[in-house]
């Protein structure tokens, strides 16, 4: 009984955490969707440490539209 | 005096006796004719006042350069106009004129070099220009803000450097946001674009003074050009030392502060007179009627932004031949080869001692970790 009640909560710890890596997912790729951001994952600078912020991209807080207008303005 | 036909004196003949001459016919005067004659007379005389008071205000030479809210307003939608707001981005995403656009930074920024001098390259024009949506056709208005970002100078540098461009179709919105405002007209923080269209600029060499012409003036080489120090008193008197010398070019022709030539008006809390970022005939005109607008007119002031504001009040006035300094006094005060008048020198020693105070205000405050 007792092996089987183990093997239950395996089974929800696994679904548990593919639930959370899907939902986790979905939200990056909606909210990258949304602001035009593109995730870094590993190609991404190194963090700012807390409570710095990072140096934004002109325009990017209007949108991508508006962040690649700025850069074509401004590009040398 | 009661003049009647026939008795006019040629010499102390004045509008007033030429209404009520007209007003009158050759008949003898005497009992209700009489009275009813004063009063067309009083009537007329007060007409003929109020219209030579009228031609007495001072007017605008060109006031098609200085818009009213309305008239951008009128004018924003069309294809022709693009309407730039020249605050900081920031600003304008947390709300500007509907239907204006921005150039990303600050127009006095985005339009000259990071020394504060235009552009040498005119090509960076043509490309910023061009892809921002403005053409050789279109018109352009700048607008800033004065009371909290002190950005309606910005408006006017990049007034004067559309004109150093050759474009004649540039804009100011008189009073800039405040008067948007003020005039009860909304704001969006919907950001626009406008299509990209070709600018050609055609440079007009003289808008911008050299050094060299420059020194010519200040060595009396070169004479009857008017030049204004747009600067404050304290600045011009070599009082406020803003570059490693402090003082003001030789032969500069006035001193007029840039904040003078605005409407002012009452500071509620303190109760002294401001300037309220609105520009009208009859203040700026009683600063600049004494010289003469067929000649050669410059302005300087301390990185040639605060001047811009001059040369866009010359522009307005008619003057013909105006210019900006844009090295002004930053680099004239610090080039030793260049003559000043009023020479003061940095005080090196007090500065020193400003430094030297601030560290220990610094070191006397508690540190990041001990405040937690």
């Amino acid at each position: 009984m007792a092996v089987q009640g183990g093997m239950v909560t395996r089974k929800y710890g696994i679904a548990m955490y593919v639930t959370a890596f899907a939902a986790g997912a979905l939200l990056g790729f909606g909210m990258s969707d949304r602001s035009g951001i593109q995730p870094g994952y590993f190609e991404k600078q190194e963090a700012p440490a807390y409570g710095v912020s990072e140096v934004k991209a002109l325009g990017s807080d209007l949108g991508k539209e508006y962040e690649e207008h700025f850069k074509r303005l401004y590009k040398e | 005096m009661l003049i009647v036909p026939g008795h006019v004196e040629k010499s102390g003949m004045n509008a007033v006796a030429v209404i009520s001459i007209l007003s009158m016919n050759a008949k003898p005067i005497g009992g209700d004719d009489m009275i009813k004659r004063a009063k067309h007379l009083l009537i007329a005389g007060s007409a003929l006042l109020a219209l030579s008071d009228m031609s007495l205000a001072a007017s605008w030479a060109h006031p098609e350069l200085l818009l009213t809210p309305e008239a951008v307003e009128k004018n924003a939608g069309k294809a022709d106009w693009v309407v730039v707001d020249c605050r900081d981005l920031k600003d304008y995403a947390k709300g500007h004129v509907p239907g204006a656009i921005s150039l990303g930074k600050p127009c006095k920024s985005a339009l000259r070099d990071g020394t504060a001098r235009a552009f040498k390259d005119i090509k960076i024009y043509e490309k910023i220009l061009g892809k921002s949506g403005i053409g050789n056709d279109t018109h352009v208005v700048f607008y800033g803000e004065h009371k909290v970002t002190d950005t309606f100078k910005d408006a006017t540098v990049a007034f004067w450097i559309l004109e150093y461009l050759g474009h004649d179709k540039a804009h100011v919105l008189n009073g800039g946001l405040d008067a948007w405002l003020k005039a009860g007209k909304k704001l969006t923080n919907e950001p626009s674009m406008k299509p990209e269209k070709q600018f050609k600029a055609k440079v007009v060499a003289s808008r911008i003074a050299s050094n060299e012409e420059m020194l010519q003036i200040a060595e009396g080489k070169k004479k009857g050009i008017t030049v204004i120090d747009s600067r404050t008193k304290a600045e011009h008197d070599g009082l406020d030392i803003r570059a490693l010398r402090g003082g003001h070019v030789p032969n500069t022709t006035v001193n007029i502060s840039h904040k003078d030539t605005m409407d002012q008006e009452k500071d509620p809390n303190t109760g002294k007179d401001v300037d309220n970022g609105y520009l009208s005939p009859d203040r700026v005109e009683g600063f600049f009627k004494n010289f003469d607008k067929n000649k050669r007119a410059i302005a300087y002031c301390q990185t040639g932004t605060r001047s811009t504001l001059t040369y866009l009040e010359m522009r307005l006035m008619g003057f013909k031949d105006p210019a900006n300094w844009d090295e002004s006094w930053v680099v004239w005060g610090s080039n030793l080869r260049y003559p000043v008048a009023n020479e003061q020198w940095i005080n090196f020693e007090r500065l020193q001692s400003a430094e030297a105070s601030l560290k220990k205000l610094q070191d006397s405050m508690p540190k990041k970790e001990e405040a937690k």
